[in-house]
């Protein structure tokens, strides 16, 4: 187990209802974590014909507290599903097309 | 902060839940976790039943609510520990009603959920409150798994209160003017502090002279004796009467001292069938609010002592809170030297006990 900071991401599997992403950000708020990205899409539809919602969040912590903070986002009625990657393990895919939609954001004026 | 109760379904365990979201100790995105203690339970939904009954009760102020039973799936910061065995309340038992029966069952209990918090909190750990009985065990027990700083027992806690409450009743006032502690162990073995007892509002000359009326003549190197023998009178009372036995039990203590009635009225009161969850409930749902605000506040508690005030082992001491346990509160210089020596025999036992209820090695 690493003893230092480091990034990390989880991807959420929600049940899509309202009050979700306030319940999951809580769990990093009253912690003292600083959200590094948060990005959430509801309406996927289920094999069943249900929606669900997924959400990518990164955050810097040690280790131990990332594991503790699976624990709690698992522990939510909001949640269904918890994957963790450190940042190594982050898919190459997916880091990149966050970068995109992070430069999107960020060209928008305003 | 988030908040686990383990043996949540239990009667001290629904009602410690209750009082919770009742004081409103969480916001409404702090998690309230309800897990059961028995994997063998009759009644494995009934968590999932008592969720939906507080979300309808109390949907105005009710914090997120978790069921599960995996010790494995624990996550509060303050973990209470209310599962396991308790005493029966039928009369016809209290003969055969022992506390190495309830060591025996509630040692496994024990073990399960501290080696489980040991193996996925081990970075963080939580503070755990032992509310099941022999809380001395319970708390040897965790402390072994977790920090000692982090595991406190109630039996001092909540009979440091009934003694206050017992004061404060015969002078006819409010509990919070009292204050005073009980120590060493919760169950035969617990030692009075008077040396301990101020009262609000009183001198300390007004003080001895309403000492010595409220003590009416019971000295402290007598207590442990007399608090025996005033038990074989509350048993045979209850157990030749299973109807009114213990009602007749509880007019009987009403007589006694203060310091007797701490030990004694719990008693009587259990056999009357209405147990002592509320007021168990209470003292706890205290102490949980004082950890999570973290505040620096001077509880008696049971605790894994190391050799401090001359104590080893669990034993009921005074402590000094901020969030975990800082440090034990040295002894006070007017506490007596019979107060002392009481506080170290019941230290004693308690650690002779326990050598015989868990093997540390296993």
């Amino acid at each position: 187990m690493t003893n230092e900071m480091q990034l990390w991401l989880v991807v959420l599997t929600t049940r899509d209802h309202a009050g979700d992403t306030a319940a999951i950000a809580s769990v990093f708020s009253g912690r003292g974590i600083q959200i590094d990205s948060f990005i959430g899409f509801g309406s996927n539809p289920k094999a069943s014909g249900e929606s669900q919602g997924r959400i990518m969040i990164t955050f810097h912590a040690f280790e131990g507290r990332f594991r503790a903070l699976c624990r709690v986002l698992a522990s939510l009625e909001a949640v269904a599903v918890v994957q963790g990657f450190a940042d190594a393990d982050i898919p190459t895919a997916l880091r990149g097309k966050a970068l995109e939609v992070k430069l999107l954001l960020a060209a928008i004026e305003g | 902060m988030d908040v686990t109760i383990v043996g949540a379904s239990g009667g001290c365990g629904r009602e410690i839940v209750t009082q919770i979201v009742q004081q409103r100790l969480l916001e409404n995105r702090e998690i309230l976790q309800l897990v059961g203690s028995n994997p063998h339970s009759q009644r494995p939904h009934l968590l999932h039943g008592f969720r939906a009954d507080l979300q309808d009760a109390y949907a105005e102020i009710i914090p997120e609510l978790n069921v599960t039973d995996d010790p494995e799936k624990i996550i509060g910061d303050v973990v209470v520990i209310t599962g396991g065995q308790t005493f029966s309340t039928a009369p016809a038992e209290i003969g055969s009603a022992s506390r190495d029966t309830l060591a025996k069952a509630n040692v496994l209990v024990f073990e399960r959920f501290a080696r489980s918090l040991a193996l996925t909190r081990r970075e963080y750990p939580p503070v755990v409150i032992i509310v099941t009985n022999p809380v001395e065990l319970g708390v040897a027990i965790f402390a072994k798994y977790l920090p000692r700083t982090h595991v406190i027992g109630m039996g001092a806690y909540s009979d440091s209160a009934r003694f206050r409450w017992e004061i404060a009743s015969d002078l006819g006032i409010r509990r919070q003017r009292v204050h005073g502690y009980m120590l060493g162990e919760h169950g035969n073995g617990m030692v009075p502090i008077w040396s301990s007892v101020r009262v609000h509002g009183m001198t300390e000359d007004e003080w001895r002279l309403v000492e010595l009326q409220l003590r009416r003549g019971l000295r402290t190197e007598d207590y442990p004796a007399a608090l025996l023998g005033h038990q074989r009178r509350l048993i045979e009372m209850i157990s030749t009467d299973p109807k009114n036995g213990a009602v007749a039990a509880l007019r009987y203590v009403r007589d006694l001292p203060p310091d007797l009635r701490v030990a004694l009225k719990p008693f009587a009161i259990h056999y009357t069938d209405a147990k002592t969850q509320t007021a168990t409930a209470a003292a706890t749902v205290e102490l949980v609010k004082a950890v999570l605000e973290g505040r620096r506040v001077e509880v008696s508690a049971q605790y894994m002592h190391e050799g401090e005030n001359n104590l080893h082992g669990p034993c009921g001491g005074r402590v000094l809170l901020a969030g975990t346990v800082q440090r034990v509160m040295p002894d006070r210089d007017e506490m007596t030297s019979t107060e002392r020596t009481l506080v170290e025999r019941s230290a004693w036992a308690i650690q002779e006990k326990i050598s015989q209820w868990w093997r540390d090695d296993q």
